[in-house]
């Protein structure tokens, strides 16, 4: 079996927190000279384009859940048996999946991705490493672009101090959507009172006023954690199988991991777990030294050529073509996989999606042509010899057809 | 050196052209007396009742019938089973100050607490306006939680159960939110064969334009595209791997339910404490009282049972329908606040 995840980073053998909890997994249940670990770093090697992935029999299985399901179920893979779960276990086990996928994505995002900080000075080095040249120019941003929208439900965007929010570059208020929200909790008689409290959180920088409110983000993660240890096997596992991980302390690992190890520049989630959830920071550990137990990883890079790499490359650009034709290209990419998930060859598209390209493309054009014309009537030519040159051109295009005839029609009517 | 002809004040890129200037000089041609307000506007009675904005069809939101938008009918049940009296009215995103439904326009104070406030806050100059005059403020989704508990349900006591601080209960929600969520966007928004059920609830209200619906119907369909692939954080929609994630979910929720009548009955160990302290006399059994996520997991469950819905691909009803405690679980809900059948 290979697996193929994200790269190594921050002392990790991936920097993506699912990656890391299936390398756990893998390291931990399934016999060493059973499966290797391909650092690719490529979400296009799988059909539905998510690492990790899992190669078998030349077979993909992409997804942790659907990773570690197809590992178990395997006949001769694992070294011993992964614990049998109790009904009420297994639905604790699918919530808490779905609590750490929900609350923790987010939490990484702005740590490793959104803060500036932390971005310029240690992720996007690391890309720098892991992917082949000329890559790390592109999919970083992407990725980064990615965990903006991850994160973007937390209003933390301050973190980055590039960032300029679309409505911003309207040129409208920062702080907009809390003034909208504001209108509802206005009441006449504390009126007084939320003035005073406005002085108080108008004193603080923004900087401290983004610490608090990550400081309270970390905690609503760690604490329901932290309460279903204490509940079960006295801090050792998640769920009471007698100190035998299950997949969902692999999965908790890799974002635990991703959150404590990394030695960043602010490091306002690990500081907040060292200080008020010790036994997260156990457990993180412990997880640590059970998964390098076995021995050191069978690594192996991809062995993708330059022209694998080059055609990632050009793929990465066409993904940002101005003019809405990049996102018809990623559109056409995510239909054309999903087509083949479902065993269909044709592509899904809709009669809409045409129209909505061929108007793009047409409302562009129709906007040169206005400010072209209306350059025109002002008379600011590109100076008094290039006007005329312009003019020369209209005239040219008038001795060439029909459709040169239309463009004098239309110049005679202004 | 020569001047260019950019310099001279008629040829500035701010300055508008003669034709365009004549043109808009011409402007206002007509200008109309203001219309009046349109009749669905609150009068003064309906001002005397709470109003919840949802989303429901003209028909159905006199009649007080639940909403077909999970998120509205969610407070909507979590408000009936708080035993607070309002009116639903059927409205839109447009309508909503935070641009979200749903919102509750409480009613306006009526005489009797008009004559009981307090004299010094008459003499601020805000209270000199009196109560009813002032404009009443909307309660937004996020705040109606505070205001369904904050309700005293008369004699019973209170209705409803707090879940605020269960964690077990705040886990579970993310169930609801991510892989229930994702798979109930898919198969009403995505899923072809239910085109028509969409055009129905959100489509053909807006506009009886075709090409109004046509973009509707794309723009709707994009932004479900767009938030699940947010919430699965993968690349590619994989309608398999989201109803097969929906299912497991289902199936964790009737375990957890089991056979109690509400989720975490027994976890709301807040209640006795709220109780020792005021003077509630009698030991009320915590399992007794639905709470706000009892409501959440009826919005998803009624909406795909109900015949109504006219679900053309059942791939996820069925999965709802799979579990007798979910089902157990909804009927008792409709019991309570749709008591009298609906339709």
């Amino acid at each position: 079996m290979e697996l193929h995840v994200w790269g190594q980073g921050f002392d990790l053998p991936s920097i993506d927190p699912e990656c890391l909890a299936a390398i756990t997994f893998f390291s931990i249940y399934v016999k060493p000279e059973k499966w290797r670990l391909v650092q690719s770093s490529d979400p296009s090697v799988s059909p539905n384009r998510t690492l990790p992935a899992l190669s078998h029999n030349s077979r993909w299985i992409s997804g942790y859940d659907d990773i570690i399901r197809h590992a178990t179920t395997s006949n001769d893979v694992l070294v011993k048996s992964v614990p049998c779960l109790a009904p009420i276990q297994k639905a604790h086990l699918i919530a808490y999946t779905a609590f750490i996928r929900k609350h923790g994505a987010p939490l990484i995002s702005l740590s490793l991705y959104v803060s500036s900080a932390n971005w310029v000075g240690s992720t996007r080095p690391l890309y720098s490493k892991i992917l082949r040249f000329p890559l790390p120019w592109t999919v970083p941003l992407f990725l980064r672009s990615r965990a903006h929208s991850t994160a973007a439900h937390l209003s933390l965007s301050s973190l980055d101090t590039d960032y300029v929010s679309p409505k911003e570059k309207d040129g409208s208020n920062r702080q907009q959507p809390a003034a909208a929200a504001d209108v509802f909790n206005r009441n006449p008689t504390l009126e007084s009172l939320r003035t005073r409290m406005h002085a108080v959180t108008g004193s603080l920088t923004p900087d401290v006023r983004s610490h608090i409110r990550l400081d309270g983000l970390a905690s609503d993660f760690y604490a329901p954690l932290e309460a279903l240890l204490r509940e079960t096997n006295m801090g050792k596992t998640f769920i009471q199988t007698g100190g035998q991980p299950t997949a969902l302390d692999c999965l908790c690992y890799g974002y635990l991991a991703l959150m404590l190890f990394p030695e960043l520049p602010r490091r306002f989630l690990a500081d907040s777990m060292n200080r008020k959830h010790k036994e997260l920071v156990r457990f993180t550990v412990m997880m640590r030294n059970l998964s390098r137990k076995n021995g050191d990883l069978r690594v192996s890079n991809s062995e993708d050529g330059m022209g694998g790499t080059l055609a990632r490359f050009m793929d990465s650009v066409a993904d940002k073509m101005p003019g809405g034709l990049g996102d018809a290209w990623q559109r056409w990419k995510r239909l054309a996989a999903e087509g083949k998930l479902a065993g269909n060859s044709v592509v899904g598209w809709e009669a809409y999606d045409v129209l909505h390209l061929a108007a793009q493309i047409l409302g562009a054009t129709l906007v040169g042509l206005t400010a072209a014309a209306y350059k025109g009537m002002l008379g600011l030519g590109p100076g008094p010899g290039g006007h005329k040159a312009w003019e020369r051109q209209i005239l040219g295009l008038g001795g060439k057809g029909e459709a040169g005839k239309m463009f004098d029609m239309a110049f005679e009517a202004l | 050196m020569p001047e260019s002809p950019r310099r001279t004040g008629s040829s500035s890129i701010f300055t508008i052209p003669s034709p365009l200037r004549q043109l808009f000089s011409h402007f206002p041609l007509v200008t109309y007396a203001a219309s009046e307000l349109p009749v669905r506007c609150p009068d003064e009675e309906s001002r005397t009742k709470n109003t919840l904005h949802v989303f429901s069809s003209p028909t159905d939101a006199p009649r007080g019938l639940p909403s077909y938008n999970p998120t509205c009918l969610k407070w909507q049940v979590f408000l009936r089973l708080a035993g607070i009296e309002f009116e639903t009215v059927a409205s839109n995103n447009h309508a909503s100050p935070t641009g979200v439904l749903p919102f509750l326009l409480p009613r306006a104070p009526t005489a009797a607490i008009e004559a009981a406030r307090e004299p010094e806050e008459k003499g601020t100059e805000l209270g000199r306006i009196p109560l009813h005059h002032r404009a009443v403020l909307p309660v937004a989704s996020g705040k109606l939680e505070e205001f369904g508990l904050s309700y005293d349900g008369g004699a019973g006591g209170k209705r409803v159960g707090d879940v605020e601080g269960v964690m077990r209960a705040e886990v579970y929600q993310s169930l609801l939110d991510t892989r229930i969520r994702c798979a109930w966007l898919h198969s009403l928004y995505l899923a072809p064969e239910n085109t028509e059920l969409l055009g129905r609830l959100y489509v053909n209200p807006i506009s009886r334009s075709y090409v109004a619906r046509a973009s509707t119907l794309h723009s709707l369909r994009r932004a479900a595209e767009a938030e699940i692939l947010r919430a699965t954080g993968t690349a590619v929609i994989d309608a398999g791997a989201i109803y097969a994630a929906a299912d497991e979910a289902f199936e964790a929720l009737s375990t957890v339910l089991g056979e109690d009548d509400w989720f975490f009955g027994s976890e709301k160990g807040t209640d006795t404490k709220a109780g020792g302290e005021g003077a509630t006399e009698k030991e009320v059994d915590p399992r007794s009282k639905p709470s706000l996520f009892d409501a959440a997991v009826f919005s998803y469950t009624h909406l795909l049972l109900d015949g109504d819905m006219a679900w053309q691909d059942r791939r996820l009803a069925e999965l709802a329908a799979q579990s007798p405690a979910l089902v157990r679980h909804r009927d008792r809900i409709l019991d309570i606040c749709w008591s009298e059948p609906v339709k």
